[in-house]
Order: C-alpha cells, then structure tokens, then sequence
C-alpha cells in the first residue's frame, strides 16, 4: 500500500496556519511510509502486516510558550481545530527564553540510508526468508525443540521537517531486520535465546544460516542455567549483552538532565570517569548507520562526538533549547520517536570503541568469573549511577568456559564499572544505535544464592 | 471529530477482507484524543494535544494471521487495507450482518476532561509540585507529568459483532530527586484512573507529589543493600508487579498455545503456594487495566488465574481460544490500530489472605522488606524474572530497620510463588504500563501484602 500524501504541502499550510493564529515561532515534522512485519512459526505465517502511514507533529512557540500537537488524520478541519487549540494552550505554558527553533544550517550528505531496491524485494522473497531463518533452527541440534518464532520485518519512511525560520530538511531512510528465537530443551528448562541482524538495505542482512547458528549457540550455551554463590568476580560481557551499561550512559549524558541535577555525572566534565580503553562515541553521520541520520528531531545537522576519550568524559548532548541554557551549540542529539512526539535528547549511532583482541583472548585471561550473555530488566540508573540487572551465562574457570549461570543479578557503581574495564575486544558491529564489543569489567558483584 | 464509519461500509469492508476465504475478519477503529502537560523547574514546559485515527483490518485463517492499518479512512483505502490483510487463496466467505451490541458501563465520569479549562489542568501539576517540593529542603528537582485521554473503539468482526467503547483515561506521576552532598535519590509516585477530572477530588495532586519526594528523601541515608538469598516482605499495591511478572505473562494464551510458557502444561497443577489465589479483572469500575469490551470486542472478566496454588485458568484473545479450542476470556488488547491484538493482562492481583499486615515483618530474624518497586521484565521461557527495587528497608529481629538502596530482585516464577508463606488481609492495586511485542498497554498490579521465605537480592555488596 502506499499513501499518497503532500507531507510538504500539510507541513507548510499548518506553519502558516499556527503564524496566523499567533505563534512567533512553528516547526512541522511530519512523516510517512510503509511497513511491512511477517512472523513465522514452524513453517506457518503467525502474523503478516503490511501498512502504509502517515501523521504530522507541529511545535508552537509563542513568545517563548510552548505547545505541541500531532495527528494522522490530515483533514484540514482536524489540523486547523487543532492548531487553534495548540496555540490557546501555549498561554499555559511558562515563557522561556530558551525556547528557540534552529536556523537552517547544511546538512551532512550521509550515504547509505536509504535502499532503493527494497521496494522491488517481494512479500513472497521476504516469507520465503522469514520461513527459512524459522526451519533453520531444527537443523541447530536435538535441544532445539521449538522457536517463540523468527521476524522479518522493515519499513521505508520519508521525513520532512520545516520551520517559520526557513528551515527545511527532507530524507528518506529504510530499516530492514531479521530476529529468531529458538526455544532448547534439557536439564528440566526451558530456555530461550535471540540473535538478530538488522541493516539499511536488504542485501546487508547477514545470511539466515548465521543468525539461526548463532542464537542456537546461545539457546543451548544457557541451558541448565543456575544461580552461583554471591561473589564479586570479573565479568565478561559479550557483544550482545554488554549495550545495558551504555543504555545508562546514554541516559546520564543529556545535557538537559545534566543541567537539572538529574545525572550522576553532575560536575565530571573533563573528569576520568573510566579507564584508558574506554572511549565512547556519538556519532550521527556513519554511512548507512541504523543511528545516522543528517539532521536530529529538530534540523540541527547530525556529528561525530567523542563523548569519553580515553576514560576522560568531554562532552553531554543538547538540542536547541538545553544548548542556549547551558550556554553552549547544539549537538544535533534531538531526537523524535516518531511524528507524534516532542522531541527530546537522544543518542544517535552510541558505541564503545573496539580494542584489538579477540574475545576469546578476553575470556582466556579470567581465573574465574562470569561471562555474560543476556541482561534482564532494569540495568541503570542514571540519577544514582547504580548498574544493576539479572543476568544469564557462563561460569569461566582457567579461562575456559563452564557451567552455565542463571537467575543471578551482576551490579556497580557505573563509575566503577567504567574504571574497571580493563579489557575491550575488536567484534564491535553497529548493527544497533547503541552498540559494545565484547568486554571485561576487573570486579563486580554477582548475587546469587 | 468522531468515527464515521457506517455498519454498511464497515460490512463491505469485511467481505472484502474475506474474499480470498478466511474463517473470521474484524476491523478495530480507533478515535483517541489525548491532551498532555509536562511540568519541571517550577515550570510549565508544554502542552500538547493529539490525535490517533486510524482502522486496523485483520483476517485469520487458521492459525495464519493477515494484518494491515491506515490512516486514510476513505472507502478505496479501506478496500485496499482489507485487501492486504486478506488470505491469498480460497473462496470468498460470507461475513454475518453487522447488529450492535450493548457494551458493560465500566466508567463513572462526572467532570468530562473535554469541560475542563487548560488552566485547571495545569493546576493539578502545580498542587503537585508544590507537594514535592514543600516536603522537605533537600529535593532538589520535580518534573510532573500529565495527561487526559479519550479512546472510542469501534470493534466489527465477521461473526456479526459490532461494538463502541468510549474509554476515559487520565494520569498525574511525579518523579522527584532529593540532594544531600554527593548523594542523589529519586522517588516516583503516580495516579491513574478511567474517570473525570473529579480523581483529583478524592486523590489530592499534592499527595502524589509528597509521595514521590518521601521515597527519593527517605533513600537519601541508605546503604548498600545486602545480597544473597533471605525472606523478603512485598508491600501491599505495587507489590503486585511480582505476580505480573513472575506469573501473569506465563498465562497468557499465545505463550501458552505455542508451549513457549513455562506454564503451558500446568493446567490443574500446583504452581504456587496454597495461600496464593490470582485473578485477573477486567471488569473493576474505573481501573487503570479496566475497559467495557476488550479491543476485539469481548466483554472482559474475572479470570481465575491460581486458585489456593493450583492453576486454574489461562487468559485469551480471540485466536487463541479459537485454536485451544476455548473462549476467549476478554482479555485481547492492542496499543492502537497499528498494533494486532495479543492476549494481556488487565487488572491481575492476589486475593486476600489471612495474616494481620504487621505480622509479615515480625517472623523474620533477618530479611528485606520492599515497600516500592521499580519496572520489572521476565523471561517466560524459563519463567526466570527481575525486577528493581527502589525503597526497601532491612528486617532485624523481625523489626524494619535501616533503608537499603540498589537491590534487584530476582528469581524463577513458579519457584518463587511456591515460596509465599504469609499473606495479608485486604487488598491493593497500583496503576501501570505492560510492555509485550512492541506494545504499551495499560494495566493495573495488585497483591495484600505478603513474605517470601526466600529470594535472591542482587546488589553492589558481597
């Protein structure tokens, strides 16, 4: 389906509109596209949707107040009723200075984001894939038994954003993505694992034979998985496990929070918060990038940040309004979850830099202690900078893989965990906006019985 | 602004949606309007309106299911939305006339938020702010969150069903943080209901703001939390997250059909101490997890889940009680029209025990007891879950001692629920967010109060 639709054209009548009725200062995002999400179990197609969408947001800022409306429906009796009640609200809201739309600024020519040949795969190629990636994983030994089932799923969107400044930025960017979930069986458990590839163009997924082999290994790696004694010991994450610490980070870098006191990195600018191989970047410009885009929520052009270099924290992200509080420029980190909501401060592509060993080099130097596959729940607290989660894996004794662990909790200070890393390995894959290698951490609390 | 969508048009929808075969079709439409404030440094940062309208079409062939949605709700691009949902082959089907149904009235609303002036609104956040920063010196920041929201469904299967559902739903949280030195606490307390503006009569904003700046001030002087495994006390209302995770989406139909759940050979099992009996209630007058119809249309229910430990019931959607063989239990739910409906909780708490309140405390030499607790996730599969803990206080000598900060709580579902061996009188609910496949709902957790003898605390010391 397609939706035939002058985003543009609603864009600029509703700038003009909220001008009319009083705003000083509007901004329009809006947004359409098409998705489609197949779901196979055991050769059957659990669910098969296909969409087309659109919706619009609209900021209004009236001397300073600021109001905000979104909607799907385009009608102009729905859009002009509601741009009059947006700018009536905006009395509500308290005058701040700070409240500004950017100006236009040029935007960085970011390749790679958006897949032409997606709209010539077929539905029949993207089941036939989806019901492959699902078979593959009976092949995978006799502890798989069942898969809670394996996703295709992608989507093409064209964003448009505008504002009274004479700012306008247009792109269109495709996300395509494949996950399974094999179920092993054994030892009395159950056990589920996941593994996924997700890139900007279809021909960029990893073969399904991959992605199938690697979430059985993990299924069949954690199963029989029980708790060990509370000890504090290294622990190892992996790839796909070790993005819970960013998470927080990520958390506790907005400028906003930051500035309200809201972070546990309050007053550590230009500080060693972690160790010599903690580098970690922000970077909205990498070529076909899940994170990249050219321009942020607002229209302010993305960029690459060091946001620790070398343990040392150089920078917290802003958008337009949090950059004139803190009196600084913006870092093109306002992001938009979608058309329907204000923008607020994000990460873009976030990722821990690669060392130069392998993991199994990593893994080989513990005596004893935890490599960890999967975090549950939870994990950070960015006001108290407290990191804990539950955690499933494998008991590593010699530098060897053991007995698997589950139904225990791994927990550190943030700052501590930062300064503990003591290893980095060099399977870094930015297969997701926030992104870690594999890599060790000296000391941390492992609760169990 | 409304859904008009007629009972012709919605019925040469669905013949459509059947026209290449297919057992059962229905159309979900959706109207919601939702004004939301935020509030934080003592001000009004915005205030936002917006709109969800859309229909989502869906045709079920056995146990295949085709889905799609739009915006556009013109006849052609209903056509062609049904069309895409549409099996690929068979023979047409025969969808049965379209007659309304009554719908339960599970709502009391007086004071409709759409007669209310943005000004007393915004009010409300002030009262709460003022609740949070009158409680003491040391919190240093208050942001409150609000909004009002008004949902119309219109459900129309192919079975001849059609229903509307007006659904009302509001929500004032506060998230308070409390400075003393370099230690910084955070408290969070909200109140949610399907009613009016009158909520804020008999809830005072000012108490929901005091409640979350005592939990971040009362952090303030905690220590580390001990860990390993030892009793632990869970507090009456959102004690509750326990079952939903530990228990709750082990029930649930889809998990259960495809033997991905824990839980999915335990029908007429033990699975709980006999102290434990679970319901999920969809029916309960103006609660956060309460609707009329569910979003296929169903009228909810009382579900037994685990009467006195042993399983009794499981909670279903249409599909999945079609391919059980079974009903559907009320219990099919979606985020918005874009979202297929998954089988979900409602209202899920424990019934009532025996135990007085200040008895769960008193037996245990040494323990925790929890009096908040954060989000929380689980791993249906092998019935493992966590969750965080974010005001608890330690057990000495069956007396609640000193606070504890950073714990997480962890454990395995069925194991953990064989544990229970106290339970309060009365009961207790807290307002939530479920999150399953991508999708928000809303939901409400409830338990008396109760012990468990043991369970593993998670935290920084060894």
């Amino acid at each position: 389906m397609s939706v035939e639709v002058g985003i543009q054209a609603v864009a600029e009548r509703l700038i003009e509109r909220a001008l009319d009725a009083g705003a000083t200062e509007a901004e329009a995002f809006a947004q359409n596209g098409e998705r489609a999400h197949i779901q196979v179990i055991r050769g059957r197609v659990e669910n098969l949707t296909r969409a087309g969408f659109k919706g619009v947001g609209l900021r209004v800022l009236v001397e300073g107040r600021l109001a905000f409306l979104s909607s799907s429906d385009f009608s102009e009796q729905t859009l002009d009723g509601l741009v009059a009640e947006a700018v009536s609200l905006a009395a509500e809201a308290t005058a701040e200075p700070y409240n500004a739309l950017p100006e236009m600024d040029a935007a960085p020519e970011i390749p790679g984001l958006y897949d032409p040949d997606l709209a010539a795969v077929s539905l029949d190629r993207k089941l036939e894939v989806a019901k492959r990636l699902d078979a593959l994983v009976f092949d995978q030994g006799p502890e798989i038994h069942n898969t809670e089932g394996s996703v295709y799923s992608d989507g093409v969107y064209e964003n448009l954003i505008l504002n009274s400044k004479g700012l306008v930025h247009r792109w269109r960017e495709s996300f395509v993505s494949m996950v399974v979930s094999p179920v092993a069986e054994g030892k009395g458990q159950k056990q589920v694992a996941h593994d996924w590839t997700s890139a900007r163009a279809f021909r960029d997924l990893k073969p399904p034979e991959d992605v199938a082999r690697e979430a059985c290994r993990r299924a069949k790696l954690l199963l029989g998985g029980e708790a060990v004694e509370t000890q504090k010991v290294p622990v190892v994450l992996d790839a796909r496990a070790g993005a819970a610490l960013l998470g927080g980070l990520g958390q506790a870098i907005n400028g906003e929070s930051v500035y309200r006191g809201r972070s546990f990195l309050v007053d550590q600018l230009g500080k060693k918060i972690g160790s010599d191989r903690v580098t970690v970047i922000d970077d909205g410009t990498i070529e076909s990038g899940m994170g990249s885009s050219p321009v942020d929520g607002e229209g302010v052009p993305t960029r690459r940040k060091l946001i620790v270099e070398k343990g040392v924290l150089r920078c917290f992200l802003y958008d337009t309004y949090s950059a004139r509080k803190a009196k600084t420029r913006p870092t093109g980190n306002s992001a938009r979850d979608s058309y329907a909501s204000r923008p607020v401060i994000g990460t873009l592509n976030f990722y821990l830099e690669a060392g130069e060993r392998t993991p199994g080099e990593v893994l080989s130097e513990v005596d004893n202690g935890f490599f960890v596959l999967r975090t549950l729940g939870g994990a950070t607290n960015p006001v108290t900078g407290d990191f804990s989660a539950g955690a499933a894996g494998v008991w590593i004794k010699n530098g060897q893989l053991t007995q698997p662990v589950a139904k225990v909790t791994i927990a550190a200070k943030m700052l501590d965990m930062l300064q503990g890393i003591d290893a980095v390995a060099n399977d870094l894959t930015l297969d997701s906006p926030t992104a870690t290698p594999t890599y060790r951490v000296r000391e941390m609390t492992v609760s169990g019985t | 602004m409304s859904l008009d969508l007629s009972r012709d048009l919605l019925g040469r929808v669905l013949e459509v949606a059947l026209s290449r075969g297919g057992e059962f079709a229905d159309i979900f439409a959706e109207h919601t309007r939702t004004t939301s404030i935020g509030l934080a440094e003592d001000k009004v940062k915005s205030v936002s309106v917006g709109i969800v309208q859309g229909l989502g079409v869906r045709v079920i062939s056995g146990d295949e299911v085709g889905f799609a949605y739009t915006d556009e709700l013109t006849e052609p691009e209903l056509e062609k939305t049904a069309l895409a949902a549409a099996a690929s082959r068979g023979r047409p089907v025969h969808p049965a006339p379209l007659v309304a149904s009554d719908v339960p009235r599970r709502y009391d609303v007086r004071v409709p938020f759409s007669d209310v002036a943005p000004s007393r609104k915004t009010d409300i956040l002030w009262r709460a702010n003022a609740g949070a920063r009158d409680y003491d010196a040391r919190v240093s920041e208050v942001s409150v969150s609000y909004y009002d929201q008004e949902r119309r469904v219109l459900v129309a299967n192919s079975e001849g069903r059609w229903v509307e559902d007006r659904q009302p739903l509001n929500l004032l949280a506060v998230s308070a943080v409390a400075v003393d030195g370099s230690v910084r606490q955070s408290g969070y307390e909200r109140a949610s209901e399907r009613r009016g503006y009158e909520l804020f009569e008999d809830v005072a904003p000012e108490s929901v703001g005091r409640e979350a700046a005592r939990e971040a001030v009362s952090m303030l002087g905690a220590e580390e939390t001990p860990t390993g495994e030892m009793p632990v006390v869970m507090p009456r209302g959102w004690g509750g997250v326990l079952l939903h995770e530990a228990v709750g989406h082990g029930l649930e139909g889809d998990f259960v059909r495809k033997g991905t759940s824990f839980y999915a050979e335990s029908l007429g099992r033990e699975v709980a101490s006999p102290l434990v009996t679970v319901v999920d209630d969809g029916t309960l007058m103006n609660h956060r997890g309460t609707t009329g119809v569910d979003d296929e249309g169903t009228p909810t229910q009382r579900t037994v889940l685990i009467e006195k430990g042993i399983c009794t019931g499981f909670l279903f959607d249409l599909l999945n009680a079609r391919l059980m063989r079974t009903q559907s239990t009320g219990n099919g739910r979606r985020e918005t029209f874009r979202h297929p409906p998954l089988p979900r909780m409602t209202n899920t708490f424990m019934e009532g025990g025996e135990a007085a309140a200040e008895d769960l405390v008193r037996g245990a030499r040494y323990g925790l007891e929890v009096r908040k607790l954060g989000g929380g996730q689980v791993d249906i599969t092998s019935g493992n879950f966590v969750f965080k803990v974010s005001e608890a206080y330690l057990i000495e000598n069956g007396r609640t001692t000193r606070p504890v900060r950073g714990a997480t709580l962890i454990g395995n579902g069925p194991e953990i629920m064989k544990r229970v061996d106290m339970v309060a009188s009365g009961a207790g609910c807290a307002a939530g967010s479920c999150g399953k496949g991508g999708q928000m709902v809303p939901v409400c957790v409830g338990e008396p109060g109760l012990r468990i003898s043991a369970m593993t605390i998670g935290g920084t010391r060894s």
